[in-house]
């Protein structure tokens, strides 16, 4: 929920692709935010060239420009830092998850946050305090165009099946704490409502889930290597990230589960995961690990599928999901394998590192396409971060057996799907309830 | 001309609080009512409190209220509802015996020395420069007054149906209030019409009780209020029944004969609190509805038959109940009937109850559009307390919705109307993890005490169980155990080499004051009560401080006035509809702007901004010309 004393992070300049992209923070931890990823700080009014690091990975995000403003003397009268970022969009949210990464009280801004901020701060004139209002109408129609452009179609549809689905739910458990000594209130609603909430946080986190941009990166892009057994997989693995994160052996069938391990492509967390290799197998442990590989295919976004000269080629059919594949040739050391009528298949040796650097550009010029994404920027990760904090407090409703406090998550869940769609939250759960259940002695 | 500070017109239940409040803070009052014998009658069921409705009674306790005690000396039945659930969502309630709890308001208003009673039927009130200064009853004597609370109830231009039969009433025996109406009107206020209902009164002694499964109340009852130290009267069972298939038929076959389903009754009728035609034609599916025979009194041979209000004919009424086990004989002393009357759409109102329109003229209770006594009560005290504040020129005060049900339920009347009766429940509060029974002295105890509401007496009580409450959770701070001493007595705790104090371990779902008292035996001294208050505030812990959040978020709104003359016509960006309905409400905050219907982000912060350019506006003409405006560029581009 935002709060006034929150330090506020946004991308303060127009949407879409441009030379320069402003990032604007305000609030008390901005002296923290500006020491914390640039690891210096900043004498106020001075523009620096500085170098923007996430703390924790040590990753470099950006080389920019940026300055520092000490309130009150400020745009919005608390301190200001800005940055101005190289334009591209995974710039910028990389940069943004980063900061709001930093400390809880750190998040993106509301429509308009700015604008109110320097007005309780008492940093707008009267002429300016004239002219915002046909700014804010403006920008409001914008807004709203913008919104539905993004929210058209199946997430808001979606949004509002959810909320009814909510609204249900809530009726459901406020019949039972607000009624439950009159009317026909059965009780028990409690197991019934944690089921529905379970079953709507499963929806919810499916659509969240396909916000792939979001998703690859907080977490990484999944990199699925596969193949036949003894195609080297395991040994790709290693190379590329550099260190023995598999057991390599000559032995076929040696990786049993799935291994992963997180690296680095072009500035972009990945998890490569190694997998069983896919044959006909009788031991039900391979059986099992096999399994598991087949399933990456749903959950990769990219796909190495590794042939060797002296391993049967896997057919593509087998590879389900809808992850980009790249063809790798292993032990390109020890002779030509298979044909590749195409010419798109990359040959790599793991032993000499030969072919290792052309692989990785490869799987980064796939991951810029991935990461690729809408103007809408801040409006996705707006939504991203409201689908996430729904999805919070259904996973705290499914598994709530206090009645109060699952009515208290679901309450939560609510608003964040209403801050989702950009309604008002009027309370329907009494009209729901009232026409649910007859109440009353 | 006589003259008193404040003149509360209404015997009920707001009239009550509101001249008891008002005699506490030492202003000279006047109750006028149509018979004093007839102060603290419950007009419908003989019960007090429930959820939500539980709420407000603690809250009116905190303040020093009528009801509570009067509660606690008519009670003859008391139930602690939701026992089994968690304490934000526990209302006490209790079955009433009607004569004693009207004998015990009336013995308390009779202690407060400045407080008058007349009686007489209010007639008109005149102002004057907008500001109301005088009271005329029927029977044609006049009062000056500095202030006035109306608390009519459901006597405004009431009309009693049963069946095809009307009868202008406030209530039954007593008479319909005409003129203020009319007065009301003569102020443009916009009147409007709400039904509520009440059933049947049976004789108990032809109810055949051996048949009936009776629900008993609570082996240890806890009071309502603080101040009081036992229950003096015997408690009673109540009897259940149901409705049958027969039951249901006769009603379905006499439907039209009904005045709310036959076209008579045009106000709108509680969900909540439907009559048994409403249930029938609405839940016609249900195999039966639950009754609830609950005794009138003591001594008393009526039964309140809770569950079957009705406006069907008389002969229909006897029909019907003769088909619910056990009132196969049931002689009835009084037919239930609808009664309608006027309301005024409290978007007229300021938070402190007083009208935007008169200076000085406050309403409270049904007139408001609301229903239950308790609601009434809850807002007398407030409209009584502000009325003798504005007569010694003093502030008003506005309840907080973030700290009690009391401003929940006031800001939502001022903030969005009614269209139907409005009644308290906890779901309506955001915050209800922190608004909960056991704290409603420490959520009002600042106004309790600032305004002198309370007395020393109440006061010393609640300063020293606020004393032992604290005591205690500074004991449980300072006792420390590592999981591994957890583990030792039985506790299953992360091993996470963590030490945590007892109130820590309290948070958590699976450890229990017992546990606590298990380790150490000396926690075990504490009262109960503040034991498990202490305990309360453990298992929400979690929740209270992401609460707290959305309270900060809540205050700072509440916090941007908007003044009443703030220029809305000059404000672009503001859709009309919007503009108007800002117009007509005149919200006096952001928070309060914020829950209207239809509310966006940026009319909000035009809202702020505009407020923000009326203060400056204030501020240069008061200094004079010549001020320098700083000029700060505007350098925003806010996101989206």
């Amino acid at each position: 929920m935002a709060s006034g004393h929150d330090t506020i992070v946004a991308l303060s300049s127009g949407q879409g692709r441009a030379a320069i992209a402003l990032v604007r923070v305000s609030g008390p931890l901005t002296r923290f935010v500006v020491e914390t990823i640039l690891s210096k700080s900043l004498e106020p009014r001075m523009a620096k060239l500085v170098t923007v690091t996430e703390p924790v990975s040590g990753q470099v995000l950006d080389q920019c420009v940026a300055t520092f403003f000490a309130g009150p003397r400020s745009a919005t009268g608390e301190d200001v830092a800005e940055f101005g970022l190289h334009g591209g969009l995974a710039v910028v949210e990389a940069v943004l998850r980063c900061i709001c990464g930093l400390h809880p009280e750190i998040r993106l801004a509301e429509p308009g946050e700015f604008s109110r901020r320097a007005l309780e701060n008492g940093k707008l004139s009267l002429v300016q305090v004239e002219a915002l209002g046909d700014l804010l109408e403006a920008e409001t129609r914008q807004q709203l165009a913008q919104a539905q452009r993004q929210l058209s179609g199946e997430l808001h549809e979606l949004a509002g099946l959810w909320r009814e689905r909510l609204t249900r739910m809530r009726a459901l458990i406020e019949a039972e704490l607000d009624f439950a000594d009159e009317g026909d209130v059965a009780d028990g609603q409690l197991v019934t409502v944690q089921g529905l909430a379970g079953a709507l946080e499963a929806d919810v986190r499916a659509v969240l889930g396909t916000a792939a941009r979001g998703r690859l990166i907080r977490d990484g892009a999944v990199i699925a290597i596969m193949g036949a057994p003894n195609a080297g997989k395991s040994m790709l693995l290693n190379a590329l990230v550099g260190r023995d994160m598999a057991i390599v052996s000559d032995i076929p069938g040696t990786t049993r589960d799935l291994i992963e391990a997180p690296a680095n492509i072009d500035g972009w967390p990945v998890v490569f995961v190694d997998t069983a290799g896919l044959r006909h197998s009788l031991d039900p442990v391979e059986l099992l690990g096999i399994e598991r590989a087949r399933a990456m295919t749903e959950r990769a976004d990219v796909v190495l599928l590794v042939t060797a000269p002296d391993t049967p080629p896997v057919d593509h059919e087998e590879l389900t999901g809808g992850a980009e594949i790249i063809q790798v040739r292993t032990k390109s050391d020890i002779g030509p394998s298979s044909v590749d009528p195409a010419g798109t298949a990359i040959w790599v040796s793991a032993l000499s590192g030969a072919g290792l650097d052309h692989l990785k550009d490869s799987i980064g010029a796939r991951l810029r396409t991935l990461l690729s994404g809408e103007p809408s920027l801040i409006s996705r990760e707006r939504q991203h971060k409201a689908l996430s904090e729904a999805v919070d407090a259904l996973a705290r409703a499914r598994q709530q057996s206090a009645g109060e406090l699952l009515a208290e998550d679901l309450r939560s869940a609510s608003q964040a799907l209403a801050r989702l769609v950009g309604a008002t939250d009027l309370d329907t759960v009494l009209d729901r309830l009232f026409a649910g259940f007859c109440i009353g002695k | 001309m006589k003259h008193y500070d404040v003149i509360v017109v209404g015997g009920g239940h707001a009239g009550i609080e509101a001249a008891a409040a008002a005699a506490r803070l030492g202003a000279d009052v006047a109750l006028v009512t149509h018979r004093a014998d007839s102060i603290g009658v419950m007009s419908c069921n003989p019960a007090i409190g429930g959820l939500g409705k539980g709420h407000l009674v603690r809250e009116i306790d905190a303040l020093d209220g009528i009801m509570p005690r009067a509660a606690d000396d008519g009670g003859i039945q008391f139930r602690l509802l939701n026992r089994k659930k968690g304490p934000a969502v526990r209302g006490p309630r209790a079955q009433a015996d009607r004569k004693q709890y009207r004998l015990s308001v009336q013995a308390q208003l009779r202690q407060l020395a400045n407080l008058s009673i007349i009686e007489g039927e209010a007639a008109s009130f005149g102002t004057h420069l907008g500001l109301v200064n005088e009271l005329a009853l029927s029977d044609g004597q006049r009062f000056g007054c500095g202030t006035l609370v109306i608390t009519t109830g459901t006597f405004l231009r009431g009309m009693i149906h049963i069946g095809h039969e009307r009868i202008p009433a406030g209530r039954m025996g007593d008479s319909a209030s005409l003129g203020l109406s009319q007065c009301f009107e003569a102020l443009g206020l916009s009147l409007g019409r709400l039904k509520t209902g009440t059933p049947a009164r049976l004789s108990s002694a032809s109810i055949n009780w051996s048949a009936l499964a009776m629900q008993h109340g609570d082996e240890n009852p806890e009071p309502f209020s603080l101040m009081t130290d036992r229950l003096p009267l015997r408690q009673v069972a109540c009897g259940i029944t149901r409705t049958t298939a027969a039951t249901h038929q006769i009603i379905r076959d006499n439907l039209h004969l009904s005045a709310m389903y036959g076209g008579r009754i045009d106000g709108t009728g509680p969900r909540y609190c439907p009559s048994i035609e409403d249930k029938i034609v609405k839940f016609g599916d249900r195999d039966g509805h639950q009754v609830f025979l609950e005794p009138e009194g003591l001594d008393d041979d009526t039964v309140y038959p809770n569950g079957i209000s009705t406006s069907l004919p008389e002969s229909v009424q006897r029909a019907l109940i003769h088909t619910i086990p056990g009132l196969e004989q049931a002689v009835i002393l009084r037919p239930g009937y609808a009664i309608e009357y006027d309301y005024i759409d409290p978007r007229a109102l300021h938070p402190t109850l007083e009208m935007k329109a008169v200076r000085g003229l406050f309403l409270a209770g049904q007139i408001n559009g609301t229903t239950g006594y308790e609601e009434a009560a809850a807002q007398g005290l407030v409209a009584g307390c502000n009325a003798a504040r504005r007569a010694g020129q003093l502030d008003g005060i506005e309840f907080d919705r973030s700290r009690s049900y009391l401003g929940v339920m006031i800001d939502d009347l001022v903030s969005r109307g009614v269209t139907e009766p409005y009644r308290m429940f906890t779901s309506r509060s955001e915050f209800r993890l922190s608004l909960r029974v056991d704290n409603a002295d420490d959520r009002l105890g600042a106004v309790a005490d600032n305004t002198g509401l309370i007395g020393s007496g109440r006061a010393a009580r609640r300063d020293a169980r606020a004393a032992a409450i604290a005591r205690f959770r500074a004991d449980l701070d300072s006792r420390l155990l590592t999981p591994d001493e957890a583990n030792r007595h039985g506790l299953h705790l992360k091993r996470d080499g963590v030490r945590r104090t007892a109130f820590e371990l309290l948070s958590h779902p699976d450890i229990s004051l017992l546990d606590l008292v298990r380790i150490w035996p000396e926690l075990g001294a504490a009262p109960k009560s503040v034991a498990e208050r202490v305990a309360c505030d453990a298992i929400y812990a979690v929740y209270l401080d992401r609460q707290q959040a959305d309270i900060d978020v809540y205050q700072r709104d509440r916090a941007i006035a908007l003044p009443d003359d703030l220029d809305l016509d000059g404000l672009s960006g503001l859709s009309n509809e919007l503009r108007a309905k800002l117009k007509s409400v005149r919200p006096g905050n952001l928070a309060q702007a914020s829950r209207m219907e239809g509310m966006t982000p940026a009319a909000l912060t035009l809202l702020a901004i505009q407020a923000r350019r009326t203060r400056r506006d204030a501020a240069a003409a008061s200094v004079g010309p010549g001020v320098p405006v700083t000029a700060i560029p505007l350098q925003e581009a806010v996101p989206e």
